[in-house]
């Protein structure tokens, strides 16, 4: 399984990275919007974990760029949403990409590192 | 011998500062020495200051300047100002023993100010104000400045027909290079005294009474007396009032961005601490990451728990109360470190129990009490202090907050609520009276409770309270 993390706390991106290894996974990571618009484009990962928040442009800049390249319905395969600003306006247009949403800090390390190993059993 | 003569002639000239003197004749030579005597720079400098000291405006300081000796021989001043950005100039027509000011024209003073910029000997006959609607009898001198605050004109005139003699020209000229700082004081301070009265009726005007409090704002000072415009003591309430909700609604956003602004590093902690957990075997490395995690924890629960705090609904249950105290417990860590603090349910009416009340006024009148007694007790080092916060969930609901400090003597105990009764030393005396308040909107009062030792304060809220 090969998985892009996108997200400019450091510490974040390079412990999510470690996890994710040690649970089998191969993993790229960016600090950059910009640049995982390039890699998405470049690569094809199985999961794109994503931050809202990052320095150049916002996670929902990113998952419409990869637009081009993948269908809605893969979208929200491909895309899990991370993200500490869980304002209601944030949730709700995260949910319009029907991803999965998850609030930093996470309520299980486990099952959040689960969600972002599996592909999606069904949509709801 | 002629020679000679010509040579002492030279070097007592050469002596002079000017040395185009030595081309002018030895009787002009001499008058012009006499007339540096009788009016040096310095001396029309003097001259002019005492004068703009005894003046109330701008007219009355012409008025002086007809007294000059070098004006001796000028009977009328014609003074005309344009405050730049104004639609409308003034003149002011004075003689020694009269003064009159009239509205004047803004394009007729232009027209003025820059034919008069253009003369090169600043002398003009009567002719020459053909097309203005104003005369001045005979020839006259006259001069424009333009200051930092207005153009101005002045013109003085002899009020015959006699031009003016060189002694005239260069005693006006004289005066005209020094004269320009005085104008533009004089104006000036017309000017702060036009705005200051402007301020005033303002103040006059105003749908409310304002505090013109100079340790504020320094402007204020110039107002004819400190407590012109004094506040009462109800209208202080609502201004504290209003600066206590702008103060929540700040706290608020505050606590919002320290939220998101803080969750994300301490979430990058939380996460390269478990992950080093995993991999250390070194048992004090080991004991240093378990205190680092449970000390990031400690912080995000906190976090957590101050967004729930202020984002709570409005009914409150007992074990609602209990976590409220001890926020306001963590709230006031420190001011009451060193303090014993519990909190106790007395006496609950019945399980189901609860109290319609906003938390967050709530929180900020139990804060206020705590931090006034820790306080307190810190200041006089009170042996082994303690803070207890007891609620008897009944009807009324009370909430008391006790102390074992010496408590108020009888005269603080009559003013404590009044707004801006302090006595701290760096109090602002609006704490009691903010809470006070907070309770008056929660249906419900604060009481000071005299007996027994210790400061016991008592907030009452009605059962069926709606104040939110």
């Amino acid at each position: 399984m090969k998985i892009l993390v996108v997200e400019d706390e450091i510490l974040i991106q390079k412990s999510l990275q470690i996890f994710l290894q040690k649970r089998g996974a191969l993993v790229d990571v960016s600090s950059s919007g910009k640049k995982a618009i390039e890699m998405i484009k470049e690569f094809n990962y199985d999961r794109v974990v994503c931050d809202l928040m990052l320095q150049d442009i916002t996670g929902f800049d990113v998952i419409e760029e990869a637009k081009s390249k993948y269908s809605l319905e893969q979208i929200s395969d491909l895309f899990v949403i991370i993200t500490a600003y869980s304002s209601e306006q944030v949730l709700e247009k995260a949910r319009s990409y029907n991803c999965i949403v998850l609030n930093k800090p996470f309520d299980s390390m486990d099952k959040a590192l689960g969600v972002m190993m599996k592909s999606r059993p069904n949509h709801e | 011998m002629e020679d000679q003569r010509n040579s002492f002639a030279k070097t007592d000239d050469s002596n002079e500062v000017e040395p185009q003197s030595l081309r002018v004749p030895s009787g002009y030579s001499r008058l012009k020495r006499e007339l540096q005597k009788r009016s040096s720079i310095s001396g029309i400098f003097q001259s002019l200051e005492a004068r703009s000291k005894n003046s109330a405006d701008i007219s009355e300081f012409c008025q002086a300047l007809l007294t000059l000796k070098e004006f001796d021989s000028f009977k009328t001043i014609h003074f005309f100002k344009h405050e730049k950005g104004q639609s409308f100039a003034v003149k002011h027509e004075v003689a020694l023993d009269s003064i009159s000011t009239k509205d004047f024209h803004v394009n007729e003073f232009n027209t003025l100010y820059q034919r008069i910029k253009k003369s090169k000997n600043r002398t003009f006959g009567q002719e020459s104000l053909k097309g203005f609607t104003f005369d001045i009898l005979g020839t006259f001198l006259a001069r424009e400045f333009s200051l930092d605050t207005h153009n101005i004109i002045i013109i003085v005139s002899r009020n015959d027909f006699l031009s003016q003699t060189q002694l005239e020209r260069d005693l006006f000229n004289k005066v005209m290079s020094v004269v320009s700082a005085f104008f533009d004081k004089i104006l000036r301070k017309e000017l702060e005294a036009q705005q200051l009265q402007n301020i005033q009726l303002a103040l006059e005007h105003l749908p409310f009474q304002v505090e013109t409090s100079t340790s504020a704002r320094p402007e204020f000072k110039r107002l004819p007396s400190d407590n012109f415009y004094q506040i009462k003591t109800e209208q202080t309430l609502d201004k504290a009032d209003i600066f206590h909700q702008e103060r929540i609604a700040l706290l608020g956003e505050l606590l919002n961005t320290l939220k998101h602004e803080l969750s994300n590093p301490l979430f990058g902690l939380q996460l390269s601490a478990e992950l080093l957990l995993m991999d250390l075997d070194d048992e004090d490395n080991l004991t240093f990451m378990n205190e680092i995690s449970s000390s990031i924890k400690r912080s995000q629960s906190i976090i957590a728990n101050f967004t729930e705090l202020y984002t709570s609904n409005e009914t409150l249950r007992a074990k609602d109360l209990e976590k409220l105290a001890s926020e306001v417990f963590t709230l006031t860590k420190s001011e009451s470190r060193q303090i014993k603090k519990s909190f106790h349910i007395q006496e609950l009416e019945h399980e189901d129990f609860v109290i319609n009340a906003n938390s967050v006024w709530l929180a900020q009148i139990l804060f206020n009490l705590v931090v006034n007694s820790a306080q307190a007790l810190n200041s006089l080092q009170i042996p082994s202090p303690e803070i207890q916060i007891k609620a008897y969930l009944k009807n009324p609901v009370e909430i008391h907050v006790i102390d074992n400090g010496p408590g108020a003597p009888e005269e603080v105990m009559k003013n404590m609520f009044s707004p801006f009764y302090t006595t701290k030393e760096k109090g602002t005396g609006l704490g009691l009276a903010i809470s006070q308040s907070l309770a008056k909107k929660l249906n419900g009062k604060i009481d000071y409770i005299s007996k027994g030792q210790g400061a016991h304060f008592v907030l009452k809220l009605d059962y069926e309270n709606t104040g939110c």
